[in-house]
This record gives structure tokens, sequence and C-alpha cells, in this order.
């Protein structure tokens, strides 16, 4: 499903026209932005959590200076699925 | 971390967008819906200014069950996984934007644990000139030779890294083997009085001076002088019981953990007790009169009690170099680590 199927089939469910539901996933988006941009998080009944965390500095191997660097700290955006989305895809065939 | 319920969503969409709140409360029921039906029927879904959900397939392996440790097979199965879109990574990174890598020396990547060591041999080395060089050309002799090789050189090499606290001692160094260097330039080059004596030491030693110029001789003269300092250090090195101690011009703190103990890594044991009189353990005021707590076994040997507290002082300057996002931090998480009971 890409970003114009998802955006339809949004427009069908809310029964607005697919313009409508542009704006509509825009504002939406935005607003996750903001949030998650304040170290937010937010959590979706039986779907999953959005949740920001921060990643310690870090030693390794940089593959392209060919040399061992101190990663700096850095914030990252996570999912994580609901018991229930997690066991309900489990057994799906994937092409 | 702030948890945004969705009422404030549902209040932030209507005041942006207009509509009412039934409707936006729709809008956030319906959209995980879409994705997870489309988790199902296609197994990718792309959300414009979100991300990507994917489905992945993660093969059978072995595992065991967490309460009986009997051997099971966890079956093949998906999961979900899901990429943020990069402009919000960005966004949501935005404060660590500007930070960059920082190059490692590569003993210091490899070993994993290095950073604290630099300090040690220069304490050493600054009791050394006392004695004359003659004299310590001669004791090396007897005395346990393998564990010097490595430790001199590495100190010279890190030093450079790091140029605010090494540069005086660096220099002074170099003052040193050049005195030396110049006193047995005078006495003839005669090396068989050392050469012969530690069993492995000199192979080390020679293979790399041979190929390269004076300079590096002089790191060779150099070896010897401070296999004679240690030792003494180490007999001294426990404090029996604590006392009061008033910092002399020039001291570090660890400085002070190779005078004490002969061993400058433990230098946070002594932060760890003063840590009210000194806020920033790299600037230590010289005046200043610090207690220098006891050591109840020694550097080599510590006793259980110690090791807690050594551990403790390297998580006090872990949480403070780590409030300060500083790029040290690990250093102290590494020793916190190694000292742990």
């Amino acid at each position: 499903m890409n970003a114009r199927e998802f955006n339809n089939a949004l427009a069908e469910k809310l029964d607005i026209t697919q313009d409508e539901a542009a704006t509509l996933i825009e504002t939406m988006t935005d607003i996750f932005r903001k949030s998650f941009g304040k170290e937010g998080s937010i959590t979706f009944q039986n779907f999953g959590s959005f949740s920001t965390k921060k990643v310690e500095p870090r030693k390794g191997y940089s593959p392209i200076l060919k040399k061992y660097v101190l990663f700096p700290p850095k914030r990252v955006l996570e999912f994580s699925p609901s018991e229930k989305l997690k066991d309900e895809v489990k057994s799906i065939n994937l092409k | 971390m702030e948890k945004i319920s969705l009422q404030e969503l549902i209040d932030a969409i209507t005041k942006a967008t207009g509509i009412s709140k039934k409707e936006a409360d729709d809008l956030l029921h319906v959209f995980p819906e879409i994705i997870e039906e489309g988790l199902k029927k296609d197994g990718v879904v792309k959300v414009k200014g979100l991300g990507t959900f994917k489905l992945k397939r993660v093969a059978a392996r072995a595992g065991r069950n967490m309460q009986t440790g009997e051997r099971v097979t966890i079956p093949a199965h998906n999961k979900v996984t899901f990429t943020p879109e990069k402009d919000m990574a960005e966004h949501v990174n935005k404060d660590f934007k500007y930070l960059t890598y920082k190059e490692l020396g590569e003993k210091e990547a490899s070993k994993e644990k290095p950073e604290k060591k630099p300090p040690a041999p220069p304490v050493q080395k600054q009791e050394a000139p006392p004695p004359t060089p003659v004299k310590k050309e001669e004791k090396p002799t007897p005395k346990a030779p393998p564990p010097p090789p490595e430790k001199p050189k590495q100190p010279a090499k890190k030093g450079s890294f790091n140029p605010y606290w090494y540069i005086p001692i660096v220099l002074f160094i170099i003052a040193v083997l050049l005195v030396i260097f110049y006193l047995r330039a005078c006495q003839d080059e005669e090396p068989p009085a050392f050469k012969p004596v530690p069993s492995e030491q000199p192979v080390l030693k020679q293979a790399e001076p041979a190929e390269d110029t004076a300079a590096l001789k002089e790191e060779e003269v150099q070896e010897p002088v401070e296999e004679v300092v240690e030792e003494p250090v180490e007999e001294i090195s426990k404090v029996q019981e604590p006392f009061n101690y008033t910092i002399e011009r020039g001291e570090y703190l660890y400085q002070l953990g190779g005078k004490f103990y002969g061993d400058s890594l433990l230098w946070v044991l002594i932060y760890r007790e003063n840590k009210e009189i000194l806020d920033d353990p790299e600037e230590v005021a010289t005046g200043k009169t610090l207690v220098i707590p006891a050591l109840e076994g020694s550097a080599g040997n510590l006793t259980r009690n110690d090791s807690v507290r050594i551990s403790d002082g390297y998580r006090i300057l872990y949480e403070y170099y780590g409030a300060l996002e500083d790029a040290r931090t690990s250093r102290f998480y590494w020793g916190m680590i190694r000292y742990r009971p």
C-alpha cells in the first residue's frame, strides 16, 4: 500500500474527498511531528505506540571511513506494535 | 517522556483543520485500522509525512522457554517494522543534529577500555628524576621486566590525542629523555649493560628501533627508567587509614590516585569522597584539603568493598559527564563495568 492508496482508503472510510483526506493526513502527521519533537509518545489502542528514544554515544567501526570512531548520541523515533497486532500479523503469507 | 493522549491529539486536529471533534476522533481510529489492513494485504504501508510500516519475515530459530529452561523452536513468523521518513527522523533528532563522530586511535578502539590509562605513567615519571640515570640502568637487571614494555609506549602515543593534559607531561618526558640520552652518549654507548638482562623485553624493543631513527632510541632508553619507578610505588600504595591531604600546585586527582594507591584509575575514590568540595573533577584548585579514603586491599588486589566504591565513583562521574553530553561519558561507563564486583 503506497501513500496514494493509503490516502484513498482514508477518504473512502471517512466518506470525504481525496483532497480533503490529503490535507487531513498532512495536518495529522504535522501534529505527530510536533509531539515527537517534544519527546512525546503516542499510543493507539490495539495498534501500537510511537515513542522517541535516546541512543547513547557508542564506539564502532565506520565502514565509510574505515576507522574506529565514537558515534554521537542521537534521538530516534520507534514504533512498537501492540501484542494484538503482533499476533495478527504473525502468520500472514508474504509474497 | 511525556505521554500524549488521544484527547489532546483530537483537540489539536480540530484546532488546526476546523473539523468537528467527532470527525477527528474517527480519523484517529480509522488511521491505525487502515495501516493494519494494508499490512495484512500488501505487507507494506507508506504514510506520507510519517514513514513506512513493513512486515518482515523472521526465520525459525532455537530458543528456550524462560520459565522452564526447556529448549523450544520459535517458529518462523512476521514482525512489524517501522522506518520514519527522513523529514520526521531529522525533526526528532534536531537536538543532536550538529554532533559528528569522533575518531579514536587504533589501540583505543581495539581494546575498548583504554582511555583512563594514560594518566598513570606520567605521574610516576615525575617522581622518576631524582635518582641518577646511571643507577636506573643497573636496577632493572634483577627486577621483573615483563609488564613495562607495553605500558610506556601506550601513553606516549595516546598522550598526543588529548593535548590539554599531556603537553606539559610530554615536554617533561622529552627533557628527561634528552638528559639521559646525552649522559649515555657521554659514557660511550654500551648497551650490553641491560640488553641481555630481561628475557623477552629486548626482542620487542630492538625490533622497532632497528628500523627507525634516533628518535626511537630515546624511547628505548626511557623504558628501563620506568621499570624502576613503578615497583616502589606499588609497595607504597596501600592507604590503611583515611587522612587529609592538601593539594599542591599542579596536582590533579588522577595523579593522587597513582600517588596513594599505585593506580591512577582509582582516583575516582578520592573524587567520590570529596564530591561536595569538588564541582568539576578536572579542575582541582590548589590548596584545597581533601580526604583521602582508605583502600582495604591494594591496587592489584581489591576487596569487594573497594570495588563497590570504585564502581560507584565511576557511576557518579558517568552521570556527571552524561548530563553534560560529554563524549568522554563512555570511559566512565567502562570503569563502572570494569570495577563492578
